[in-house]
């Protein structure tokens, strides 16, 4: 048997180093494996086909010769796919919404055949404001937050942002739209990516990045739809529970994002007590209970898992939405099942946790896999980003 | 009265329970353009669902389906309209009115049926209308909704969720089929007049057991997101049902390993259907100008929903950017053991060009012969794979 490896050849040394998902096939389509562009295999000497496909839809294919030793298969975008800048290579191909961002590019096209006739650029103002708060209806406004440092891409502005402690929310205004609330997956040293996508539409939407990249993908490659690439990047190095999940140290919005994974796979082997660990070890991270919940209800474990639901008002609403939607399904589900043992004072607090979820989740948008909110009303006095851009 | 198909006695073994429902002849709801009711709260009746449910049941029954355990039991509910009957007159046979009763005694029979092995699988495929009662929820209209003086207004309406939840494994059902399809083929919009009311309840089909260890997969199929709608056809199918069926049909296809013989089997899968299904629905609402969105939820673990004879074939569309590039380009694609696939050569006429090949990987190449600057030769590997089953390429071959 010889050796198939993986290579990658993006703009940014950062890239190159995704634990990216990749299929191999035979030349006849025969499946021969799926696996990370970390993990070599095994295969027979012969010629291979290697697929991978990122969250934002390009698609990295290539021919690899494997001779009697090995063979190395070099994944390189497309000159059409390439992200114009290295840094920008999250967003180019992590994003999970459409974005004017395409139509910047390809009005660089076009330039010298369509001409404005006026102002050829648009002013394009949101005002933000950081929220330390564990419910975005109860907004508190960060008075230690400043303005972010940010970096125009084409009709898109990103910036990095560095959790304080606890939970963050992020309120975005823009006119005429209600406001955007979205849950800052950030903890510690690891940040996240804000993107704020002005779509054809004219709105003004956010995007969220992990600094995980592996999680990222992960989280991106469940919402997209990719799950048999999801289901891969769980056993990314990156991804290991040992590592995430460190009593006060690791990255639990990662754990959290790998946990919901597993869930959602039905992997409830590979969680056993990572979740207990998780909501110990993470006083302050709502999921933590969520995750838990779910975990215990799945092996059976049912009072247990009402009592991680039920405290879920002591650490404020999970920073994904699966998580909401996780606790809503289930506190129905065991305020509705006949002859349970579950006490009168345990079912009277599910029923006030699950009224208080069912308001929140009027004004939730499940698409997104962040907690994301419109209409909850804004009082806060914002940061204002007012910058111009060409328009496409 | 519902049970259609029923070949307990012969399999010995899993088999595939089917509990197909599909309802457009609401009687209790307006014709489409006739005055509404106090009591139908926006809807009418709709003539695209009891036939779209008829198309899956007749894919579930057809002999050259290749479901990976046998069909044992189909029960089927369908309440048809004139024009779905005139379209398909099959559906005449299933003209018989049922009620909340009988809906009730077909899931628990089919419960049944699906307990006695945990190696067997479920289908359940409901088309008709739908509401929400809170974000993330799908209720199910059942023909007896909006009907005055019946109990309360969502009597004759069921949560899918409470379907979902009643066949987990439990002490008492301890060898229920592990593998479960759910389809919600309905919309998911909140009334609203229904914020009127402080509390509305579905009737729940089967009382709630705590389960034991869930180790399901059971995946639910939504028609549409929450809080959107899911679109029909009149007189032909829905939306979700016609994507459905193209994916089951070679859309959602994948390949697997090769056997013993050196043969590539083709199956579709969960994890397969759920990309294609976006991806089919995309292009449908192209067609059809609406914007339908899809989701899944529930337990999605992988497994085999049906077999393929092959890979399907993909209409391949290739557009060279820009346009005038046409006149001076030739194209070949050879496949992924160098056989030439296809070849135009120039002037390419018409253009975008169109053309049908078997899935898979082609080194496409564009190559102007001789030079004609400013254009420069294109040469690309593509996967040519379904999803989805219309391959749109464009090639650049200008800096």
């Amino acid at each position: 048997m010889s050796k198939l490896s993986f290579k990658l050849g993006f703009k940014s040394t950062e890239f190159n180093k995704l634990d990216l998902p990749v299929e191999v096939l035979k030349p006849n389509l025969a499946f021969v494996s799926r696996t990370l562009t970390s993990q070599a295999i095994d295969v027979k000497p012969g010629i291979y086909l290697v697929r991978a496909i990122l969250p934002a839809g390009q698609e990295l294919c290539t021919e690899v010769v494997v001779d009697d030793q090995k063979g190395e298969a070099l994944l390189t975008p497309d000159p059409e796919q390439e992200s114009p800048y290295g840094y920008h290579e999250t967003h180019h191909f992590l994003s999970s919404a459409h974005s004017l961002s395409t139509a910047f590019y390809s009005a660089r096209q076009i330039d010298d055949v369509v001409e404005a006739l006026g102002v050829d650029s648009l002013k394009f103002e949101v005002r933000i404001t950081f929220h330390h708060t564990h419910d975005p209806r109860k907004p508190s406004r960060d008075i230690h937050a400043t303005k972010p440092n940010l970096i125009p891409i084409g009709s898109d502005v990103q910036f990095e942002y560095y959790s304080r402690n606890g939970t963050q929310y992020l309120e975005v205004l823009q006119p005429s739209r209600p406001a955007t609330h979205v849950a800052l997956p950030a903890y510690g040293n690891q940040s996240c990516l804000v993107v704020l996508k002005r779509l054809l539409s004219g709105r003004c939407a956010v995007d969220m990045h992990l600094s995980n990249k592996e999680a990222d993908l992960l989280l991106r490659g469940l919402e997209r739809g990719y799950l048999q690439q999801a289901v891969v990047v769980t056993t990314s190095d990156s991804l290991k529970a040992k590592k995430l999940v460190r009593e006060k140290e690791g990255d639990p919005i990662s754990a959290a994002v790998w946990a919901y994974a597993l869930l959602q796979f039905g992997e409830l082997d590979r969680l056993h007590d990572w979740t207990e660990n998780l909501k110990n070890w993470f006083p302050w991270l709502p999921d933590g209970l969520a995750i838990r919940g779910e975990y215990l209800a799945r092996v059976g474990k049912h009072k247990e898992a009402l009592k991680a639901f039920v405290d879920l008002p002591m650490r404020g609403v999970p920073l994904f939405s699966t998580g909401l939607a996780y606790a809503i399904d289930r506190l129905k589900m065991y305020i509705n099942v006949k002859n349970s043992s579950f006490s009168e004072e345990m079912l009277v607090r599910a029923d006030t946790v699950l009224k208080d979820l069912l308001d929140l989740s009027t004004y939730v948008d499940f698409r997104e896999a962040v907690l994301t909110t419109t209409g909850i009303p804004s009082i806060a006095i914002p940061i204002r980003i007012i910058y111009r851009i060409r328009h496409a | 009265m519902s049970l259609v198909v029923d070949k307990r006695a012969t399999i010995n073994g899993p088999g595939l329970h089917a509990f197909i429902v599909g309802v457009s002849a609401y009687p209790n709801l307006p014709l489409p353009g006739q005055p509404e009711t106090p009591y139908s709260f926006g809807m009418c009746q709709l003539s695209s669902t009891a036939l779209a449910a008829y198309k899956i049941y007749e894919w579930i029954t057809a002999p050259t389906t290749r479901l990976p355990v046998p069909l044992a039991t189909c029960r089927i509910l369908l309440v048809p309209s004139p024009d779905e009957i005139t379209s398909q007159p099959a559906l005449a046979g299933f003209n018989s009115l049922w009620t909340l009763d009988d809906f009730v005694q077909a899931a628990s029979e089919w419960r049944a049926d699906a307990s006695k092995n945990r190696d067997s699988m479920t289908l359940f495929y409901f088309a008709g209308h739908g509401v929400q009662l809170t974000r993330g929820d799908a209720v199910m209209l059942l023909p007896g909704f909006g009907k005055p003086g019946d109990g309360s207004t969502l009597r004759h309406a069921i949560d899918i969720r409470t379907l979902f939840y009643g066949m987990a494994p439990t002490d008492t059902c301890p060898s229920i089929a592990r593998t479960q399809l759910y389809f919600a083929d309905a919309c998911r919009i909140l009334p609203e007049e229904f914020r009127k009311f402080e509390k509305m309840s579905t009737t729940p089909i089967f009382d709630l057991e705590l389960s034991s260890i869930d180790d399901r997969c059971a995946p639910i199929y939504y028609a549409a997101i929450s809080g959107t709608i899911a679109n029909g056809i009149r007189g032909r199918q829905t939306l979700f049902s016609k994507a459905l069926l193209e994916c089951l049909a070679g859309t959602a296809g994948e390949p697997l390993e090769e056997d013993m013989q050196g043969k590539v089997p083709w199956r579709v899968s969960v994890y397969s259907l759920d990309k294609a299904l976006a991806t089919s629905i995309d292009e449908l609402n192209g067609g059809l100008r609406s914007m339908q969105e899809y989701e899944s939820g529930g337990m999605r673990k992988d497994a085999t929903i049906c077999f393929l004879y092959g890979p399907p074939s993909v209409e391949v569309t290739l557009a060279l950017d820009p346009e005038e590039a046409a006149h001076f380009g030739q194209v070949e694609f050879h496949d992924s053991q160098g056989v030439l696939a296809w070849q135009i050569s120039s002037p390419i006429n018409p253009h975008p060009c169109q053309n049908s090949l078997p899935a898979g990987f082609y080194n496409i190449n564009v190559a102007f012969n001789p030079t004609h600057p400013p254009f420069m030769d294109y040469k690309r590997i593509r996967s040519i794979l379904p999803p989805p089953l219309r391959h749109k390429l464009r090639a650049r071959v200008i800096k």
